[in-house]
């Protein structure tokens, strides 16, 4: 699997002149919404609401002390623990059953009643296997991980073309090499789509199970300010939330362009990611 | 090349004279039995505390669908289910075909909503708790908000999958713009459309379950939730067993919704599941 | 004073397709300049890739001239100006596509119907003119049936009867027996021509079958390759009403194909 440097991207065919349009669009509809924001705060009330510049505030006074780190990092290292240690059998087990189809089919339908399982009303149970640390949290992601990861590599093996596999075996490749040479590059896509869809969900996850048992974590700073009527933090926690996603996202998209140089860049506006 | 939920593969004689379902079958069974067996063995040995035992669920499980609890309990939770499904749904139908006909208004809203998609909107819920109270109506806003943006962006994928091809023909036969929506625009998105709607459910269960967790006075969530702060661990165990059942029941009837409403279409096995 | 002889002008059309990638804009087709009389059967002959297609669709109104124009009794209805394309024109003009181009989504009997449902010509008469083709075409007992459950000849079949439904009065055709077996093409060519005879419509039909174009048409056109241009007219004498099985042993037959067969290059 080569590493290339070259980024593939479509050229772009706009003309200057549109593109600028559309920036500035955006920008209006920004400028806007947050203006919606502020006068309805003025109306209903900025304890209901909060505000574009309560939050602003409340953030710039987050960045200064060192609380709003710590929270933020617990959550996302819950989330990325989670994430691996679910995520990583999620990918290889579909590898590993790849050439024992009944094994697939027997397990398909535990997967999807698995998958099906909420995995959040467990969580007391994983309170009490795992203690009231971070572990627990750890726990859900990883499970919610697990299956999402699984499918979407699943997908993917199902993709590939036998005939890809079957010349691969005629020019001589073991059952090991077609795996990593073969299988391998052509599931990749679909790898990164099930890391595309779980990450923000394992973040998510971290968050919601910090809400119901937690004195720590993003999740733990929305549902403590809501429930002391101060939707200024539960807002300005959640942006934080959002922005770690954007940036596990950013991350991810590099990660992926190194890895996928060679595939054309598809449509950034297709709907992603596969669950049964 | 099977689409997931189907048989993967063929099964080069295998030489033992029973057809490959049957084996399937029995394969899928001695799993289940396997699994059961090692549930109820686990429960005796941590004891009822950690794992409840399974026979003690199964038990419950029944006690509640006798007494009609479990009727009511769905009700609530799948209302809530529908409610979401409705307005978010509803929206994420409409805007994309009001949206379309606009380049310029679809180019700038397109990066919010992929934005939006990021951020887990579960994580909304005790701000929409907080403004919308602990009945239906504010689990109905986080589901409706959360399908909503699912259902948004595969509908609008399905717009624009439309076969200009087609579109065109169409004009010379005589159609208009309003048709042309109507007919081909529809068609063509309602295979996304039903994709999207099939994926968003079981969110959108999962959704009524955690918010019920988290702030409740009804519904399998609360259930669930009140019987572990009753240290009922068995009346929360069959709880969960039964959100799975109904996830899977619903899952299922929807997929047969599904096929019946896209009849007219090859079986695509790279189909958007 | 318009004369009877020209229903359909095209004069010096010209089409090229924007540059792309660092090419240059290709012109497909060159100043193309014939006319079409009222009722004829004209077949136009060329090479795969002269874009006969994109010629149809100029005269479909899908596509813009990028020079010269084209009138429809007298009439400018598409040059190379600004004005709105109207595909069809006001369902006078039908297209039978190289592809079959059916709604997926609708059965055979609806498709055919589709037309003159969204006229809103749909009423007795039409409807059993319409289930009439059908059975003429022997498409009788699959009214029920969707597009994906027939095969590719029944298809075009469809396609075929959709636009006769409604009757306009020129009718494009681009290669729509091409992707079916040969018997299949011979009772379609043979329908056609009977459904053209007792309709008079004007018909222009794309080929590259040298055969067919003289065993359909009382005059062929020669395109060259792309950048296509006319490069023979050959007025076909062969009496009608013809037989498409014995058309090819009629006196004279070989004769036209050898001229045709030598002009397309």
């Amino acid at each position: 699997m080569t590493m290339a440097t070259v980024e593939t991207t479509a050229p772009s065919s706009k003309p200057v002149k549109l593109r600028n349009h559309a920036a500035r669009d955006r920008l209006i509809v920004v400028a806007a919404w947050l203006a919606v924001w502020q006068l309805t705060s003025a109306f209903v009330g900025a304890q209901w609401v909060s505000s574009p510049v309560l939050v602003a505030r409340e953030l710039g006074q987050w960045a200064q002390t060192y609380d709003i780190y710590q929270h933020a990092g617990y959550t996302l290292l819950a989330a990325l623990l989670g994430f691996v240690i679910g995520g990583v059998p999620g990918m290889l087990l579909p590898f590993a059953i790849r050439r024992l189809p009944f094994v697939a089919n027997t397990l398909e339908p535990f997967m999807v009643a698995g998958y099906a399982v909420p995995k959040l009303a467990l969580m007391p149970l994983f309170l009490i296997w795992f203690g009231i640390g971070m572990w627990s949290k750890v726990a859900l992601v990883a499970s919610v991980s697990f299956f999402l990861i699984y499918f979407n590599t699943m997908a993917g093996i199902r993709a590939i073309e036998p005939q890809l596999v079957r010349v691969a075996e005629i020019l001589g490749a073991n059952a090991r090499q077609v795996s990593r040479m073969i299988v391998f590059p052509a599931t990749v896509t679909f790898i990164f789509t099930g890391i595309r869809v779980s990450l923000p969900l394992s973040i998510g996850g971290a968050a919601i199970a910090e809400m119901f048992s937690s004195n720590v974590g993003l999740g733990y700073l929305i549902q403590m300010s809501a429930t002391n009527f101060d939707p200024t933090g539960s807002f300005a926690a959640i942006l934080v939330l959002a922005g770690l996603v954007a940036l596990t996202n950013a991350l991810v998209d590099r990660i992926e362009r190194r890895v996928q140089a060679w595939k054309p860049r598809a449509n950034a506006f297709i709907a992603e990611g596969i669950a049964p | 090349m099977a689409s997931a939920g189907e048989e993967y593969g063929p099964a080069p004689g295998t030489g033992s004279g029973l057809p490959y379902t049957s084996k399937l079958f029995a394969a899928r069974a001695a799993l289940l039995v396997i699994l059961l067996l090692g549930w109820h063995w686990l429960s005796i040995r941590l004891g009822p505390f950690v794992l409840p035992d399974l026979l003690e669920v199964a038990r419950r499980l029944l006690e509640i669908c006798a007494s009609g609890e479990l009727l009511s309990m769905s009700a609530i939770t799948l209302g809530e289910v529908a409610g979401g499904l409705i307005l978010g749904g509803g929206l994420g139908i409409l805007l994309p075909f009001l949206v379309s006909r606009s380049p310029r208004l679809a180019r700038t809203v397109e990066p919010f909503i992929k934005m939006t998609m990021g951020v887990p909107k579960l994580a909304l819920s005790p701000i929409i708790i907080l403004w919308f109270g602990i009945g239906l109506f504010s689990k109905i806003v986080l589901i409706a908000l959360m399908v909503f943006f699912m259902i948004f962006v595969s509908t609008f994928a399905g717009i624009r999958s439309a076969d200009i091809k087609l579109m065109s023909m169409c004009r010379i036969l005589g159609a208009n713009q309003t048709r042309l929506t109507r007919e081909i625009l529809w068609y063509s998105a309602l295979p996304f459309i039903m994709a999207a709607i099939k994926t968003a459910l079981p969110w959108a269960i999962n959704a009524a379950i955690v918010a019920e967790f988290l702030a409740a006075d009804a519904g399998l969530g609360y259930y669930i939730r009140h019987a572990y702060d009753s240290a009922d661990t068995v009346g929360a165990f069959a709880g969960v067993v039964a959100v799975t059942i109904l996830m899977v029941l619903i899952d299922f009837g929807f997929s047969a919704f599904q096929k019946y409403m896209l009849r007219w279409r090859q079986v695509d096995v790279h189909a958007v599941h | 004073m318009t004369a009877v002889a020209d229903f359909f002008e095209i004069s010096n059309l010209g089409k090229r397709f924007p540059p792309k990638d660092g090419m240059s804009a290709t012109w497909i087709l060159q100043d193309m300049t014939f006319s079409v009389r009222k009722g004829e059967f004209l077949t136009i002959v060329g090479p795969s890739g002269s874009g006969k297609s994109t010629m149809l669709n100029a005269l479909a109104q899908i596509d813009k001239p990028s020079k010269g124009e084209i009138r429809l009794r007298g009439q400018v209805i598409s040059d190379s100006s600004d004005r709105m394309l109207q595909p069809g024109w006001n369902c006078e003009i039908g297209y039978v596509t190289q592809e079959d181009n059916l709604l997926p989504w609708r059965n055979v009997l609806d498709n055919v119907l589709f037309p003159l449902v969204v006229q809103g010509r749909l009423n007795g008469e039409t409807r059993a003119r319409a289930i009439e083709l059908m059975a003429a075409v022997g498409l009788k007992g699959f009214e029920s049936y969707y597009p994906h459950e027939l095969s590719g000849g029944m298809r075009k079949r469809v396609a075929l009867i959709r636009t006769l439904a409604y009757d306009p009065p020129v009718i494009l055709m681009d290669e729509p027996f091409g992707a079916v077996d040969a018997q299949t093409r011979i009772s379609l060519q043979t329908d056609l021509l009977n459904l053209w005879q007792t309709g008079r419509k004007t018909i222009i039909f794309v080929t590259h079958d040298i055969g067919e174009a003289i065993a359909l048409g009382d005059r062929v056109l020669v395109l060259t390759r792309s950048p296509a241009r006319i490069s023979g007219e050959f007025p076909i004498d062969i009496p009608r009403p013809r037989s498409i099985h014995d058309v090819f042993a009629m006196p004279g037959f070989p004769a036209i194909y050898k001229d045709i067969r030598s002009k397309v290059v």
